[in-house]
């Protein structure tokens, strides 16, 4: 009787463990993922109330779960069904292809749609509207020496200056080293960081220089100097919403609703409920539900 | 990924990456070094001044116990509001971690010096000072060292959150392998630091007997 | 040479160890301080090298208070060997030796020569044990070397609290010996504490016995034996060893049950007494039992005539003596004096009488537990 006991919890064990099935069903509730700062944790519940409120799917927010390697990876999986990208980082990060100098974001959309259709079975949904793209930022007070507007004003102060940004800003093809390479910085040190005490290292002189995202609301509320990408190194990122394939298939009025959603937020506004979030300590769901309810998406 | 292409990813890794790599060693060398040293200097003496000052052993060890159970990552996140980010930081809390083995032992091994040895000692008219430097610390020395190891050790493993303040150390390129998904970057930072940690227990293993005073050893 | 002054010592706890210690040490003597446990032998040591301070009085060594000392220099002349013997395990035999000299800063040939010199004064081979280190001795050995590292700085006094206690009875007996034979090479002032009257006899010239703080007798060994002060002194010695070492008393060869009469009976009375008890002498005494005299058989027949004598009349005064009078005396009584019998007296009570046979029967005795003459019977 023992034996069989074991047995069956070790086949039952296994099973369980087989459990993360790739495949998908009506009923299955959708997973939407992120990365794991303000913004990413804020978008999943944008979508998840909106296809809420407007079907009758069930969806479940899995919010910064990793950084797009990671993302990618969890979505062809199949942990995850969906998270909002970036268009340079899906072409640059994912598909390791880079953007043409005269190539417009919509090209741009339109090539990574088909890389990721051909390549992973994965759907490029309508960009919502708003584009969060990389800025050099520094501190009023740095500035001042530095006196720079564009990235190239940078270079050269950038002897003496100190660069900080998060590991996989590292890691990425789209990165560090690209940029540097691009630019021919010459930085006195790296710091790698935790984006989220990023700007924290910047206040307290940690560091000189960060990548900050465009529509991070700390810029405002920091009063931090930005300098523009003059020699267009980073591609457009705007953000959309990218799903399974099988899902869209076991869900067939999802994709019809969330491109209904699209175009709906602006720089601005995405910029206000990051700040709402980092900086009025403002919980990601309530702002995001405050947002829909606002603009009369949702009641 | 097959096993055999993962082994020559890493190789490669290691190869490629390892300017940065040596970097990260480094700052985790420097990180751990400082923060056992400042351990020790602090640890040392107060093992030795609670020896003398049995009623404060109790507190004074539980507070460094208390230091090392508080789970280290929350330990560094504890002092981000304080002290902000950068290497003072994370070696402040190393320091604090390391604490407790190097101060218990201390004062377990000064404690258990055979009191025999003290009072004859005493009696033939050595000073507290020359006591403490003749018989308590030769005698105790091996226990220290020991507690020394443990705390090296641990240190050097603690000190891969160090990224998480911005301090640098081989935690970055761990992290950086976890946060891209490239396991062959995680192994790259992650064999260093053991290897490191390894090395390191091996020589102060080997400081430790030859601490040991040689009359302790050749006991019948 | 070492002088206590109404020295006394109150612990903490409220403890009274030593309550009113005079004591003076000669030069050159080893006194052994002696008693049972919590008397204060070793705190009296202790005080000597200022391990233990008195709370009354003054200890002098050599007319110089020890109190004007530095306790530190102090101690560093005079040797201190304990029971557990304390030598440094991590250190080699020579350098436990060479301990004070270096601290003394010694030159280091002088001190290495000390250290050869020491290690042969007690048979171990300096070739062989200067390098060992204790652990790697017996317990005789390691306390050889304890005792001689008390030496290696040349102190004048030496203190010893149970040194040779904790060691095997081979060891321990040769290491008294040792001590004893080392004594009279170089005439230290040893003081020695121990709990074994044995080892206090056989190595002492003067013992010092010590009860809840005071000292109750300081004599030399012989003394101790013949006088004790008090009964608790005798018995702390021991009857066993005072009948093995010196010579029996009054009360071990006398007749305890005496024939008494009073003095204001007649003299018929004393003749029948003397017949029914089949002695020749009676003992006269008094309403409470003191000791008035002695009537002899000679004396009553010699003025039975006349019937109005009393034994007050006839009483002889024979010198009575005490209890604890010694053997060698008595017998020179009998041999002078020739009295017929000696009464024992305890204070003027009359507790026996001692005869010829008695004595010869008491002799006897004792010399199944070991006695021996030292004086021949002169009769």
């Amino acid at each position: 009787m023992k034996r069989l006991t074991v047995l069956l919890l070790g086949v039952l064990m296994v099973l369980a463990a087989c459990g993360g099935d790739s495949g998908s069903e009506e009923s299955d509730p959708i997973v939407i993922s992120g990365k794991p700062w303000t913004e990413q944790y804020i978008l999943p519940h944008l979508l998840a109330e909106y296809i809420k409120a407007n079907s009758d799917y069930e969806v479940e927010v899995d919010a910064g779960v990793g950084e797009v390697n990671i993302l990618q990876q969890a979505l062809v999986d199949g942990d995850i069904d969906m998270y909002v990208e970036y268009t340079g980082t899906g072409l640059e990060a994912v598909l390791k292809e880079s953007a043409e100098s005269d190539e417009s974001a919509d090209e741009i959309f339109e090539r990574v749609k088909k890389g990721y259709k051909d390549e992973y079975n994965l759907v490029w949904l309508e960009p919502l509207g708003f584009e969060n793209g990389y800025t050099l930022a520094m501190t009023q007070e740095t500035n001042k020496e530095v006196n720079a507007e564009t990235f190239s004003d940078i270079i050269p102060a950038s002897n003496d200056l100190v660069f900080g940004g998060p590991h996989t800003f590292y890691e990425r093809e789209d990165g560090y080293d690209a940029l540097v390479e691009a630019y021919g910085f010459t930085y006195k040190d790296e710091v790698s960081l935790d984006p989220n005490i990023m700007y924290d290292a910047l206040n307290e002189g940690e560091v000189d220089v960060i990548p900050a995202f465009t529509t991070d609301g700390r810029i405002a509320r920091f009063d931090l100097a930005t300098t523009e990408d003059d020699k267009q190194f980073f591609p457009p990122y705007y953000a959309a919403p990218i799903v399974r394939q099988e899902v869209l298939d076991s869900h067939p009025d999802l994709e019809k609703v969330v491109n209904e959603f699209a175009g709906n937020i602006s720089e601005e506004e995405m910029s206000e409920m990051n700040a709402k979030v980092d900086m009025d300590g403002e919980e990601p769901e309530d702002v995001a539900v405050e947002f829909l309810k606002d603009k009369g998406l949702i009641d | 990924m097959n096993e055999e292409n993962f082994f020559v990813l890493f190789i490669e890794t290691m190869q490629n990456r390892w300017d940065d790599i040596f970097v990260a060693l480094q700052e985790h060398l420097f990180l751990s070094f400082i923060s056992i040293v400042i351990a020790i200097l602090i640890s040392v003496p107060l093992g030795i001044f609670i020896s003398r000052r049995k009623k404060l052993a109790e507190p004074f060890i539980a507070v460094a116990a208390i230091f090392q159970t508080v789970p280290s990552l929350a330990l560094f996140g504890f002092l981000i509001p304080f002290l902000g980010i950068g290497n003072i930081t994370a070696i402040i809390a190393l320091t604090v971690y390391a604490l407790l083995p190097i101060l218990r032992n201390t004062y377990t091994g000064i404690t258990s010096v055979d009191q025999s040895s003290i009072e004859a000692g005493r009696g033939m008219g050595m000073t507290s000072m020359q006591i403490l430097m003749k018989i308590e610390v030769p005698l105790s020395l091996p226990v220290i060292m020991a507690g020394v190891r443990t705390a090296t050790v641990l240190t050097i493993g603690v000190a891969t959150l160090a990224t998480f303040v911005g301090a640098g150390g081989l935690g970055d390129i761990i992290y950086r392998g976890l946060t891209s998904n490239k396991d062959e970057l995680v192994l790259a930072g992650a064999l260093p630091a053991t290897i490191l940690a390894l090395g390191f227990d091996l020589i102060l293993k080997l400081l430790e007997n030859a601490a040991t005073p040689k009359g302790v050893k050749a006991k019948k | 040479m070492i002088t206590f002054e109404h020295v006394s010592k109150k612990f903490a706890d409220g403890t009274e160890a030593l309550k009113d210690i005079n004591l003076h040490i000669e030069q050159g003597e080893l006194l052994t301080l002696i008693g049972p446990s919590g008397c204060g032998k070793t705190t009296t040591m202790k005080m000597i090298n200022r391990l233990i301070e008195p709370s009354g009085g003054q200890i002098s060594i050599d007319g110089k208070p020890i109190s004007d000392q530095d306790p530190v220099e102090l101690r560093r002349s005079i040797g201190y060997v304990i029971q557990q013997i304390g030598l440094l395990p991590h250190m080699t035999i020579a350098e436990n030796i060479a301990l004070i000299p270096k601290l003394k800063k010694w030159d280091k040939s002088k001190i290495d020569k000390r250290v050869d010199e020491m290690l042969n004064l007690v048979g171990l081979e300096p070739s062989v044990f200067r390098s060992r280190y204790p652990l790697e001795l017996s317990g005789g050995q390691q306390q050889r070397v304890g005792v001689i590292r008390a030496l290696a700085a040349e102190p004048p006094i030496i203190l010893m609290d149970e040194p040779f206690s904790a060691l095997d009875p081979i060891s321990r007996e040769q290491l008294q010996d040792e001590l004893v034979k080392l004594q009279k090479e170089i005439q230290k002032t040893i003081v020695f504490v121990t709990h074994d009257m044995d080892e206090a006899m056989k190595i002492a010239d003067r013992i010092a016995i010590m009860k809840d703080g005071e000292i109750l007798q300081l004599d030399t060994p012989d003394r101790l034996l013949r006088h004790p002060k008090n009964e608790f002194v005798r018995n702390f010695i021991g009857d066993e060893r005072m009948a093995k070492g010196q010579a029996p008393t009054a009360v071990d060869l006398m007749i305890q049950k005496v024939a008494t009469v009073k003095e204001s009976r007649g003299l018929a009375e004393a003749f029948r007494l003397m017949k029914s008890e089949r002695v020749d002498s009676l003992a006269v005494t008094g309403p409470e039992q003191e000791y008035k005299g002695v009537v002899t058989l000679d004396q009553v027949q010699k003025h039975y005539e006349g019937d109005t004598k009393r034994i007050v009349d006839v009483i002889e005064i024979i010198e009575p003596i005490q209890r604890n009078t010694l053997y060698p005396e008595i017998a020179k009584r009998f041999a002078e004096k020739q009295p017929i019998s000696i009464p024992v007296v305890e204070g003027e009570k009359l507790t026996g009488l001692v005869t010829r046979s008695s004595m010869m029967r008491g002799l006897a005795g004792l010399e199944q537990l070991g006695y021996k003459e030292e004086e021949p019977l002169n009769e």
